[in-house]
């Protein structure tokens, strides 16, 4: 029971730069909701995945539905994108608050210092860098002695992260949960009023040191994101100085593929496959492995391509993608919250057709990217917001959130990821509990897709294809990144070292045991 | 698919802020400074050494029934997929 999770083994030669990655985790565990009512499903299913429960019970819904013949309210699939967005900033922070501090050996008591100055930080630029570099510091070596289970100082938020984020999502469920496939319920959950100010301060304390818009304004290339590094005394600036000051901004550059923006019809098709049990445990785009995540979401941002244009898609930019993913999500989560929808009973196609109306590259719902075709530049769509403080920009952020995930068309269950159209599925039947759905959510570490087909009411079929699978994939970016690392001359302990940091700036969302030879 | 296992605290040590908890019968050291006022006996949920938050103990039975469920499945899975390279032989 206790290896239920499953793990990781990763393997790499240090001569060869060859990656061997195996992995037990339960990627078939989603069998166990066959023989269920879809209303089981989605109480349960968040519950055993509960990591990143929120995103798998959006992308639960979302499938549910669209087999049922169903279509949430435009308030509905609003709240269940903003609550998605919230469990992007637990996760997001704790990569910055905990898993990185550990990983690149920032001094913890360094962290700790500069945490503390974080709000009074006249003088961080200067001694502060110096500070950040923990390479060769005798200090560093203590941290990484210190018990596994002791949290880094730079840590020290992460309790009142999590207490923020659960605060958040009981003041949500005591009135209402927007998941739910009971059409009252999930209304009233969308109607409830709920605080997400905890959360967003730690966001603008713990990392960003400035309001979301303003940073994602204010840092949009590699000089302005290294002079706010300089000039800011939280432990995410911290992570920026010392990757900078260990010289490792391209560690791990690569070429794999970062996942497309709209991926949909073509892993709807590859899940409908004879070969869908193959493609769940090492899936791939179109014969080529490709990764996911916040790197994949925000590639095309001013900073993240500036980053990409001179380090490739090594450590720095993989940490500046998790601090624009972290800083587009709180936007997202403070003009969701905060905006009222009219007419709650819209349906998403209206509010698609809306937003049809203001990005006239937006096609119908079945064809449409549920994320990124449309929150793309969210970054700035959220600042036009904020700076002209009108109420113009705000509903078109509005309209372009309310185009949620609902649906993917599904396609038939064709046996072939062959690129053709398929024919729409004979068996998705309106009412009749009988069909096919797939959803979707941008979970913290990537796209999470769920792929339901039911008979008369009861899951016939339940298939999960997680993000996890795409990254760690035995070709994947993580082996590319690791392979590169061991050819770019680094050995022993500092080799280790720099593999742990790489798989930790990807991250798996499940332990994994990590071999150098 | 990110699992994270009900487990029942055991001890506590509550300067290091660390506790053991069974998890599936296995006594685990965890990391308690990701939540409040956690009791012995109360069920956590475990996540890579962390407890993430506490649940009730009925929400932690129906998980580990479903995990339970999940690890027969697999271990179903695993003799007809040995039973099918008995017969491809």
């Amino acid at each position: 029971m206790s290896d239920l999770a499953g793990q990781l083994e990763i393997r790499l030669d240090q001569r060869s730069g060859a990656v061997a990655i195996g992995s037990s985790r339960p990627v078939t565990a989603a069998r166990v909701f066959a023989g269920k009512s879809p209303a089981e499903v989605v109480r349960q299913l968040p519950t055993l995945f509960s990591l990143c429960g929120t995103a798998q019970a959006a992308a639960c819904t979302a499938a549910c539905e669209q087999a049922l013949g169903r279509q949430p309210s435009a308030a509905v699939l609003a709240r269940r994108r903003a609550l998605v967005q919230a469990e992007t900033i637990k996760e997001h922070l704790w990569r910055l608050l905990l898993d990185w501090p550990k990983m690149l050996e920032c001094k913890a008591e360094a962290m700790g210092n500069i945490n503390a100055n974080a709000n009074a930080n006249a003088n961080a630029n200067g001694s502060s860098k110096s500070r950040g570099n923990g390479k060769g510091n005798a200090g560093a070596g203590a941290n990484a002695r210190a018990s596994t289970l002791a949290l880094p100082t730079a840590a020290s938020a992460m309790p009142r992260v999590m207490q923020a984020f659960m605060a958040l999502r009981q003041a949500q469920q005591a009135v209402g949960d927007p998941f739910s496939l009971d059409e009252q319920q999930a209304e009233r959950g969308a109607a409830a009023e709920i605080d997400s100010s905890r959360l967003l301060d730690l966001v603008a304390d713990q990392a960003l040191e400035a309001a979301p818009a303003d940073w994602l304004h204010a840092v949009d290339r590699l000089a302005t994101l290294q002079r706010w590094s300089e000039q800011t005394g939280t432990p995410a600036a911290g992570l920026v100085r010392a990757l900078v000051a260990q010289g490792l901004a391209g560690c791990g550059a690569n070429s794999v593929l970062r996942l497309p923006d709209s991926p949909w019809q073509q892993l709807a098709w590859s899940l409908a496959s004879v070969e869908a049990d193959a493609f769940i445990a090492a899936p791939q785009w179109r014969q080529e492995c490709a990764e996911t995540g916040p790197l994949a979401r925000v590639a095309a941002q001013p900073l993240i391509a500036d980053l990409l244009a001179r380090h490739g898609n090594g450590l720095l930019t993989r940490l500046a993608a998790l601090l624009v993913d972290l800083a587009q999500s709180a936007c997202r989560l403070e003009v969701m919250l905060s905006t009222t929808v009219e007419g709650a009973s819209n349906t998403a196609r209206s509010w698609v057709a809306n937003s049809a109306t203001l990005e006239p590259q937006a096609e119908a719902i079945s064809n449409v990217d549920p994320e990124n075709s449309r929150l793309q530049d969210l970054g700035r769509t959220a600042m036009s917001a904020s700076f002209t403080a009108s109420g113009e920009p705000k509903s078109v952020l509005a309209n372009k959130v309310m185009a949620g995930d609902t649906g993917i068309d599904v396609g038939a269950d064709v046996g072939m990821n062959d690129g053709t159209s398929p024919d729409r599925d004979p068996r998705l039947g309106i009412g009749t509990g009988t069909g096919t759905g797939v959803g979707s959510a941008e979970a913290a570490r990537g796209l999470l897709v769920h792929r339901v087909t039911m008979i008369n009411g009861r899951v016939e079929q339940y298939q999960i294809l997680a993000p996890t699978e795409w990254n760690f994939h035995p070709q994947g970016v993580v082996a590319q990144g690791l392979t590169a690392i061991a050819r770019s001359g680094a050995e022993g302990a500092e080799l280790e070292r720099l593999a742990r940091l790489y798989i930790t700036a990807v991250d798996p969302c499940v332990d994994y045991k990590l071999y150098v030879s | 698919m990110c699992l994270a296992i009900p487990a029942q605290i055991l001890e506590i040590d509550q300067a290091a802020d660390t506790g053991i908890v069974s998890l599936g019968g296995v006594r685990r050291p965890v990391s308690l400074a990701l939540i409040d006022d956690a009791d012995i006996g109360d069920f956590v949920l475990v996540h890579v050494g962390y407890a993430l938050n506490k649940i009730s103990a009925e929400e932690a039975e129906r998980t580990l029934a479903m995990m339970r469920e999940i690890g027969e499945l697999a271990e179903q899975a695993e003799e007809l997929s040995a039973a099918q390279s008995e017969i491809n032989r």
